[in-house]
Formats: structure tokens, C-alpha cells, sequence
């Protein structure tokens, strides 16, 4: 989904036992879910957006 | 609905406002999910950055993973905290760019605004500020951040493919990503994916 959307140089990181002694602890066990650290990078010779439906537009002062 | 989404965006953020509102409010109550210090330690964020801030910038902070893990940011950075909350990893942000940085946080629960809004200015960081909005409409202007982070949000979008194009237009060429969230090593059944309740519970 992060290289569909233009970014590339994508790592990730370790897995990290989020929910472990938590309410939803049995819920993570059954689908084996873990929190990680991720890190991806826009182009540098990328367009001016790889957004193909706009969301939003803002300009800061 | 959103075509091919697998629940409506509209009433999953309405499901989310409330979860976090009650984050926002009281903190201490019982989550399914870690909260505050004890979560920060989990996750592995350095002490000395976390025991530098005072108990409100940290008792919300619901984080699931440490976006400034696999690299920290560097001085005079600017940065964008998509899906705020309380402002902690903004905060952390903000320690770690200086006062040459700039970091905007984004959230859309009034709750969390107020929180993370009164908790810069009693810190006094004028290089911090928090803005209402969503991930897939981020209030920041095309190409301004070197970085954007974010910590256990994407997760709770419906439309995970617009917020990455929306994360890709604010971030500048060359600029990079830094998130954290979860992920789960075995399939969920379609029914339970369309299960909104599920979402946030």
C-alpha cells in the first residue's frame, strides 16, 4: 500500500508486543497482531503529488 | 458508503471521537489497549525524553509502536503528528527537532485538542501547534514537512489508500515517513473486518 501510493525506500522495524496484559491482549493473540515502526520516503524527483483523489488543500500562513 | 470501503468512514470516526474522548478525559480508566508511561517504556521510548515532560502530556498517549525507533529526527526538521491525541509524540517531536523545528499535530477529537493545545502552552513551545482535521484531509500545506509521523491512527482509517496520498502531498520530495502501527500476522475473517464495532474495540 506505501509503494501504491509513491513512497519507496520502505523499512520495518521489529515487532513490539502492543496489547501484551492488556483488556485486548486475547484479541491480538488470535490474529497474531504487534505494533511496529515503519519508515518509507516521498521520491526525491516525485511529482507534486502522488495523490490521485485531493483530499484536502491548506495553505499555512 | 465509501465504494469498495469496508466500513463507512463517517461512523467510524464517530466510533473513534468516543473511544478517545473518554483517552482524552480519563486517562486511567481500563482500555483493551496500554496507556501513558507505562506504555511509552514498553515501546521502548527513551526514558530521559519521556520523564522530561509532565504527567498530562504523557497519560494519553495510546500509542502502538515508536515512530522515532528506526530514526530520529534531526535538528530544525518539520514535522507533521498525524492523529495527535494528547500531543505526546508531538512533544517528543519537538524536543528532538529544537526550537529551529516546527511541528504541526493533527487530530480531529475536540477533546484531545484541548488537552495537547493546553499542554504546549504551559510548556511554553512556540514552535508546536495542534490543528482539527483528519488524516485523509490534512490541514497543512503541499510539500512543507520533512517528516510525518503518526502512531496507531492509519489503523483506525477506512480509507488507508487516501491518507497516504495525503501524507505523501504534505510531506516535501525527498522527505520521509516515520509511523507505527499494528499489524496482524494471520487473516481476519471478512465478517469481522466489516464489524465496525471491532474497529476500536
Amino acid at each position: 500500500m506505501l509503494q501504491d501510493s509513491g513512497f519507496t525506500d520502505v523499512v520495518i522495524g521489529e515487532a513490539v508486543d502492543t496489547f501484551g496484559g492488556a483488556k485486548g491482549e486475547d484479541n491480538a493473540r488470535a490474529f497474531d497482531v504487534y505494533g511496529y515502526a515503519f519508515m518509507a520516503r516521498r521520491p526525491p524527483k516525485s511529482p507534486a503529488s502522488g495523490d490521485r483523489r485531493r483530499a484536502g488543500r491548506w495553505v499555512m500562513r | 458508503m465509501a465504494q469498495d470501503l469496508p466500513v463507512d468512514p463517517d461512523t467510524l470516526r464517530q466510533q473513534v471521537r468516543g473511544k478517545y474522548r473518554e483517552v482524552a478525559l480519563d486517562p486511567g480508566a481500563s482500555f483493551h489497549f496500554h496507556t501513558g508511561r507505562g506504555l511509552a517504556s514498553r515501546l521502548g521510548y527513551e526514558a530521559g525524553e519521556v520523564d522530561a515532560l509532565p504527567d498530562r502530556a504523557v497519560e494519553s498517549f495510546a500509542g502502538v509502536g515508536n515512530p522515532f525507533s528506526l530514526r530520529r529526527l534531526a535538528p530544525g526538521e518539520r514535522v507533521v503528528d498525524v492523529g495527535s491525541g494528547g500531543g505526546f509524540d508531538s512533544f517528543i517531536a519537538a524536543a528532538q527537532v529544537g526550537p529551529g523545528g516546527h511541528v504541526v499535530g493533527i487530530d480531529m477529537t475536540a477533546e484531545m485538542l484541548d488537552k495537547s493545545r493546553q499542554t504546549a502552552a504551559a510548556l511554553g513551545l512556540g514552535h508546536v501547534q495542534f490543528r482539527d482535521g483528519l488524516a485523509e484531509a490534512i490541514p497543512v500545506e503541499d510539500a512543507w514537512a520533512d517528516v510525518v509521523i503518526s502512531n496507531g491512527v492509519i489503523n483506525l482509517c477506512a480509507d488507508k489508500q487516501a491518507v497516504f496520498a495525503e501524507i505523501f502531498r504534505v510531506l516535501r520530495p525527498g522527505g520521509r515517513l516515520q509511523f507505527a502501527d499494528i499489524a496482524n500476522g494471520r487473516p481476519v475473517p471478512a465478517g469481522a473486518v466489516r464489524d465496525i464495532d471491532l474497529w476500536t474495540g
